[in-house]
């Protein structure tokens, strides 16, 4: 039971950071990017390939070494690369000549089999792992199970928030990108370049989402659908976290990885006691959707205090 | 060649269908529903269900005929088109995606799990044509098609009569100008509601018709890449909004996609490559079509609303 909590503050941390790099997209471009689960799919790949030419080392504590982390920052900085190339290419004509915002998601879906394909071509269908071998692990009293690496990865994504919450809030950066979030023309006007608005935040997205993915390949392992089944959680987080507000995503993103482990198996207990037949663990997807639906029918605008522009 | 025809004609009436059905929704009211492979899938294990003679364990095995298996489809389907419509519609255009993307989904993980319905992964196999057993094996495809065929004529031609009535002028509006549709009274949930419930029968209908041609389902015949992607790729190359596109886009790209399969046996790629590459080619011809020319091959016909200044508008 309350190992299955831990594994959802670990699930939740993940989700948060596909989350930020959805909700950056939705703010300042206006359109859910459907490929953000994707291209945190290959974010992780590409850390999975740079780690084939890296040698990986070793840390004291935790698992992995410092190549890792080398891949780590080798990938956000291709998937940011691709991720800016592709909204160079692809979106920027479309925000040009101020098309319908049905063709950003059209053109979102279609990258998502773009990129789904290209994952399975290079990669293929099998799963995969960064570390060889056996992890370290701590078997502590309540059923917990956790690896040093899992704790860094929930450390690690609670300094990358904080960071991010720094830098849009407290930088002439982040507040240009709020300005233009909230009134493009505007602030246009006042000197902010929208083109360099955009570059950013592309920028920010992919360097959030290949840290997501890399992490979920960390604490987990690497699949290539795995972006794909948790794009409901990151949605969730995203329009819980009230309109992409940072540390609303956090919390919307915790309470999303809890309710999917440590929820489902509730439920589970619950159904086995009055005998009703369901598995739930195929059905943590459908958890996150239906809590979905709930959050849109009743609290569209998230669950939290502050939105992205006014915290 | 002649077998190959035959299969053609039946699943390109089959992918019609489901464009027809996509077309209404997207084509006409600007519904981004992408529950189009979770929507074939219900409409599909319905017919069967009920139209099935044996069960072996799970539910089904009414021995119905063919016309309620359709029947049975088109309102299992359109129930479920509804509950996501009165969930999310009245919400925005990108929360609304969202949630159908969610609830095909659902679907098809139902489908997984839930033995005593689908018999899970396992799939539902002997699923008879129908007509089948009065000209033999030989001739079934052949007649199959033609009657698929048929069913195509009939919803195109009832669709037809729909979207040239006032109603579909509506919707019509409603895409091209939510407002000013608004303005005039008329209640935009309300027609958006309709046309994705009568889309989403219409999509069940092919769903069901996909199954009783394949002979046996388990739910990934139903994958989002054959049943919601390659629909989405034949509405926007037919052009969307246009009725005749979507068949003459269902028909074109069925056949390139039936004839790249031919095409890939004799290139030197393993054979679990090929559906990737594939994938990958349509997803590049519809990321290429909407950059460089997003009225489709035909195009819309007409705009109802002068307002409608911008071009990507009309041809969206």
């Amino acid at each position: 039971m309350l190992g299955s909590i831990v594994n959802g503050i670990i699930l939740g941390s993940i989700i948060t950071l596909g989350g930020l790099g959805i909700s950056y997209i939705l703010l300042i471009q206006n359109y859910f990017n459907f490929t953000g689960g994707t291209f945190f799919t290959l974010g992780a790949y590409l850390a999975f390939a740079f780690l084939s030419i890296i040698p990986m080392g070793s840390f004291p504590v935790v698992s992995f070494g410092p190549g890792l982390i080398l891949a780590l920052i080798l990938s956000m900085i291709v998937l940011a690369i691709i991720m800016t190339a592709v909204d160079k290419f692809l979106y920027q004509p479309l925000r040009k000549r101020n098309s319908p915002f049905m063709f950003f998601y059209l053109t979102a879906f279609g990258m998502l089999f773009v990129l789904r394909s290209l994952i399975y071509l290079i990669w293929g269908p099998q799963l995969k792992n960064y570390i060889s071998g056996v992890r370290k692990t701590y078997h502590l009293a309540g059923g917990i199970n956790i690896s040093p690496d899992e704790i860094f990865v929930v450390l690690a994504t609670l300094i990358i928030v904080g960071i991010v919450y720094y830098f849009q809030y407290y930088t002439k950066l982040g507040k240009a990108m709020l300005a233009t979030a909230n009134d493009s023309r505007l602030a246009e006007i006042s000197g902010i370049k929208n083109k360099h608005v955009h570059t950013t935040v592309t920028i920010i997205a992919g360097v959030l989402t290949a840290t997501a993915g890399v992490f979920y390949g960390l604490a987990i392992q690497l699949r290539p659908i795995m972006g794909f089944t948790l794009l409901m959680a990151m949605f969730f987080a995203v329009v819980c976290g009230g309109d992409g507000a940072i540390l609303g995503t956090l919390g919307a993103g915790l309470i999303i990885g809890i309710t999917q482990e440590f929820g489902s198996e509730i439920l589970q207990v619950i159904f086995d006691s009055t005998g009703i037949p369901i598995e739930m663990s195929g059905y943590k997807q459908v958890l996150a959707f239906l809590l979905l639906i709930v959050i849109l029918t009743t609290k569209p605008h998230g669950i939290f205090q502050g939105t992205f522009l006014e915290r | 060649m002649i077998a190959y025809i035959a299969a053609l004609l039946c699943m390109g009436s089959v992918y019609a269908i489901i464009t027809l059905g996509y077309n209404l929704q997207w084509g006409y009211t600007g519904l981004f529903n992408l529950s189009v492979f979770g929507l074939a899938a219900a409409g599909g294990y319905t017919s069967v269900i009920l139209t099935g003679a044996t069960a072996g364990g799970r539910l089904g095995g009414y021995g119905l005929p063919f016309i309620i298996g359709l029947v049975g489809a088109a309102m299992v389907s359109g129930l479920l088109g509804g509950l996501i419509g009165m969930a999310t519609l009245h919400l925005e255009f990108g929360f609304f995606a969202i949630s159908t993307l969610g609830l095909g989904m659902t679907i098809q993980i139902i489908l997984k799990n839930e033995q005593w319905l689908s018999n899970g992964v396992w799939g539902i196999g002997g699923i008879h044509k129908p007509l089948s057993g009065f000209v033999g094996n030989d001739l079934s495809n052949w007649v199959y098609g033609i009657l698929a065929f048929l069913i195509m004529l009939l919803i195109f031609y009832l669709l037809e009569r729909v979207v040239k009535s006032p109603w579909g002028r509506i919707q019509m509006a409603i895409k091209e100008d939510e407002k000013l549709t608004e303005m005039l009274g008329k209640k935009v949930f309300s027609y958006r509601f309709q046309s994705l419930v009568l889309g989403s029968m219409i999509i069940g209908i092919g769903g069901a018709m996909f199954a009783h041609y394949q002979g046996y389902i388990n739910p990934m015949s139903y994958t989002d890449i054959m049943m919601c992607f390659l629909p989405l790729l034949m509405v926007v190359a037919g052009g969307s909004g246009n009725n005749k596109g979507s068949i003459v886009g269902a028909f074109v790209i069925w056949g390139a996609w039936s004839v790249s399969e031919m095409v890939a046996g004799y290139l030197p790629i393993s054979s679990a490559k090929i559906p990737h590459i594939r994938t990958l080619v349509v997803g590049i011809v519809i990321i290429s079509l909407l950059r460089w020319r997003p009225t489709g091959i035909i195009g819309r016909e007409q705009a109802v609303s002068s307002t409608a200044k911008n071009k990507d508008i009309i041809a969206s």
